[in-house]
């Protein structure tokens, strides 16, 4: 089975020509991003920020790419 | 198979049937968790003898006594977060007891007195619940197993049962019970449970590893020692009644925690509506965090120049740095119309760069294609020297008659002429004499066809009288508003009198080349063919594909599902030399999945995939890119590439086997030598 880096890859396409153009109307993407009913759920560490009372506080970020989190 | 999360532990069923007990109903709901039934008699009877589960929400107002089920089933709630109460009884059958396995619920048998039992005919495994059984007996035939329960009040147990880490409010452990590490006469409990005796002395685990506790919040399934607040910037809020309200400020204390604390994590899409919104955790143990990300990560920004590069986030260009952060998703990119692109838009080249990113190592993202629709356009506003090539010589003019000019203007467009009698050094138009204007201008101050035709020969005439040169240049302006129409110029004729002919005119017309200036429609639409895949295949290979940024790499091309027998559209790949101060001499050659070698012919090889040679699939391969692929193939292709220089090679393959699907992968080999 392949295995693929989980590592982020960028690549920049070669240009489109628009000389001569007026704009662009619109762009139509076809590739396999959209299925986001596949999740992958992976385990992340929190950061100890201080004690009271109540308990230990600790603080995690919120990145917009994720689609879900729970803590227990 | 459907799952749920119990403390922390995924459990999975065949079925999960939901009842919310106060807001659910057994006429109109189907038992879904959008759609709950109201009562656990309904929920019971569509359980399946063995093998499903019910989620209990809420405190039933109206007791239920729910009888002769012979099921094994698995009774699932959260007190604390739904106040999941089940009030009443439920009865096994005496020819196949009712196999139940409850979890973090509280069950509450109102009913007193001898045969008003809370179980009968129940084998009872209990996990972090609590248990409030007013009559005498408490199971009758049935055996118990309590796990971290709190337990007010059990009737004597008839079988012989155990409790394990659970706290009794009683003095005393009802009859019938064996009890591992327990604790009786905790009087002290508020309505949350909450324990401070106990802490590590119980059998066993917690989640977290440490000796577990005892009570509910102890074992595998203890309940949730957390509470949440999110922090944005120094303020502090908390989700109430699904509205965001700010609380506090930070530093966190405890009176805001106590008071506004929520035991869930409010969903992603409510938390982004905060600005950098943070989870502030308060635990007594340490926290597990899971975050579900898309398995597959594609994210775009768009540039102009290639360098400069923007994403389009709600409805407003921002300037992207951060691709991962900052990049626009499919739907982000599909959404900008015509007007939004025309904010950032300069003709000229038009570049995507693309992040893309698998969060499965065995699952690569990849993107088919990119359509940049273009609007129908002409060249417009544009002048041209009609006479760059084929200036007109007047050394033996007389005289010009007249200028006839054969042109069509439809609605919206215009056409305007300037002449030039020094070599195109400076342009003139006739407005009461010859003036000169600047050809930029030649669109607002350039002669009409009906002042150019209506000019006389004695007003010509200084044409010819004045040019040091004798020659004699022509421009026209071109200038539509209108898209769909374009204006036209066939023929512009000159008759004049000749100095040695002075009885016979004659006449020049300037020839109007085809492509120059006659506006054009462009063709509307750009596919941009990418390869598709990202990662390498093995790390064991000898060969890097799209490994790290200081060595060559090259995305790889998964062939699977060509259609035989037809040619693949043409793929792009980039090669990329990540060297800083290294030429490489880059050998690419095709193999298969497993690595066979395909077999050059010609400029193309084929994949040794199939045992007839005429099965086999072909591959070409091409620096560059044009219609006629096969015209521009080699093979195997090589080519120098400079220290950090990128290459974009094309790929096309024909699958022509005689099943009609190819199952074979194809591979990119890539070589570097150094050079």
């Amino acid at each position: 089975m392949a295995v693929y880096s989980t590592d982020p890859q960028e690549i920049i396409t070669f240009p489109i020509s628009t000389s001569g153009r007026r704009g662009i109307n619109n762009v139509t993407i076809d590739d396999n991003s959209s299925d986001n009913s596949d999740i992958t759920v992976v385990q992340k560490s929190a950061t100890f920020v201080t004690s009271i009372n109540s308990g230990d506080v600790w603080s995690f970020p919120i990145n917009k790419k994720m689609v879900q989190i729970g803590v227990y | 198979m459907p799952t749920i999360i119990v403390s922390g532990n995924t459990l999975s069923f065949n079925n999960i049937y939901y009842v919310d007990a106060v807001n659910g109903s057994d006429t109109t709901g189907d038992g879904s968790e959008l759609s709950p039934y109201k009562t656990m008699t309904k929920a019971v009877s569509m359980c399946a003898t063995n093998g499903d589960a019910i989620f209990f929400k809420g405190t039933n107002s109206t007791p239920e006594t729910v009888s002769g089920i012979a099921k094994t089933i698995t009774l699932i709630g959260d007190y604390l977060k739904y106040k999941s109460r089940f009030v009443g009884r439920l009865i096994g059958s005496d020819s196949s007891f009712l196999n139940l396995t409850a979890y973090n619920i509280y069950l509450d048998n109102p009913y007193t007195g001898t045969w008003h039992e809370m179980f009968a005919y129940v084998n009872a495994n209990l996990y972090n619940c609590v248990v409030y059984d007013r009559a005498g007996y408490s199971n009758v035939f049935g055996t118990y197993r309590f796990y971290n329960c709190y337990i007010f009040r059990l009737g004597d147990c008839y079988s012989s049962s155990q409790s394990t880490n659970c706290a009794f409010y009683t003095s005393r452990f009802p009859s019938g019970m064996s009890t591992i590490t327990c604790i009786a006469n905790i009087t002290s409990y508020t309505e949350k449970f909450e324990i401070s005796v106990g802490v590590d002395a119980g059998t066993g685990t917690d989640r977290d590893g440490s000796p577990a506790d005892i009570g509910v919040y102890g074992g595998q399934f203890g309940w949730s020692r957390l509470k949440i607040l999110v922090a944005s910037g120094n303020d502090i809020y908390t989700l109430s009644n699904g509205i965001w309200t700010k609380v506090g400020s930070l530093p966190i204390n405890d009176f805001v925690v106590d008071t506004y604390g929520m035991y869930d994590v409010p969903l992603v899409s409510r938390l982004l509506e905060l600005e950098n919104p943070e989870l502030l955790i308060i635990s007594r143990t340490l926290p597990i965090v899971t975050v579900g990300f898309p398995t597959k990560e594609i994210y775009y920004a768009v540039s102009m120049d290639g360098e400069t590069w923007y994403s389009c986030i709600n409805n407003e260009w921002i300037e992207c740095i951060d691709m991962y952060l900052e990049g626009m998703t499919k739907q982000q990119v599909e959404s900008i119309n015509f007007d939004k692109w025309s904010e950032i838009f300069i003709p000229g080249n038009l570049y995507f760069k693309i992040l893309i990113k698998t969060n499965d190592s065995s699952v690569t993202p990849y993107i088919d294609q990119i359509t940049v629709n273009l609007p129908e356009t002409f060249n417009v506003g544009s002048y041209y020297v009609l006479t760059n090539l084929n200036q007109i010589n007047t050394l033996d003019w007389k005289s010009i008659e007249s200028v006839v000019i054969n042109q069509e203007t439809p609605n919206g467009t215009d056409v305007r002429y300037a002449f030039s009698l020094d070599n195109r050094f400076t342009w003139i138009v006739y407005d009461n004499g010859w003036k000169p204007i600047n050809l930029n201008d030649i669109h607002s101050e350039g002669m009409t066809i009906y002042q150019i035709q209506s000019l006389n020969s004695q007003k010509w005439q200084t044409l010819i009288d004045n040019s040091p040169t004798h020659k004699l240049d022509v421009a026209v302006g071109l200038k539509n508003t209108d898209i769909v129409n374009s204006p036209k110029v066939d023929s512009i004729i000159f008759n004049y009198t000749r100095l040695d002919l002075q009885d016979n005119t004659e006449f020049i017309k300037i020839p109007i080349p085809e492509v120059g200036y006659r506006n054009t429609l462009i063709e509307e639409e750009y596919v941009l063919k990418l390869a598709e895949g990202i990662g390498f295949d093995s790390v064991n290979t000898d060969y890097d594909f799209y490994t790290t940024p200081d060595r060559i790499y090259l995305k790889s091309l998964d062939a699977g599902n060509y259609i035989g027998g037809r040619d693949s559209n043409v793929h792009a790949v980039e090669v990329i030399n990540g060297y800083e101060d290294q030429e490489f001499e880059v050998t690419i050659i095709a193999t298969t999945a497993d690595g066979q070698i395909a077999e050059p012919r010609e400029n193309y090889c084929l994949l040794p995939d199939h045992e007839e040679e005429r099965g086999r699939t072909k591959i070409e391969l091409s620096q560059i890119y044009d219609n006629d692929f096969s015209s521009v193939a080699e093979y195997p292709l090589t080519f120098n590439l400079a220290a950090q220089a990128k290459k974009v090679i094309y790929i096309k393959i024909n699958p022509t086997i005689y099943s009609t699907v190819g199952s074979r992968s194809l591979k990119l080999q890539l070589k570097g030598r150094p050079l």
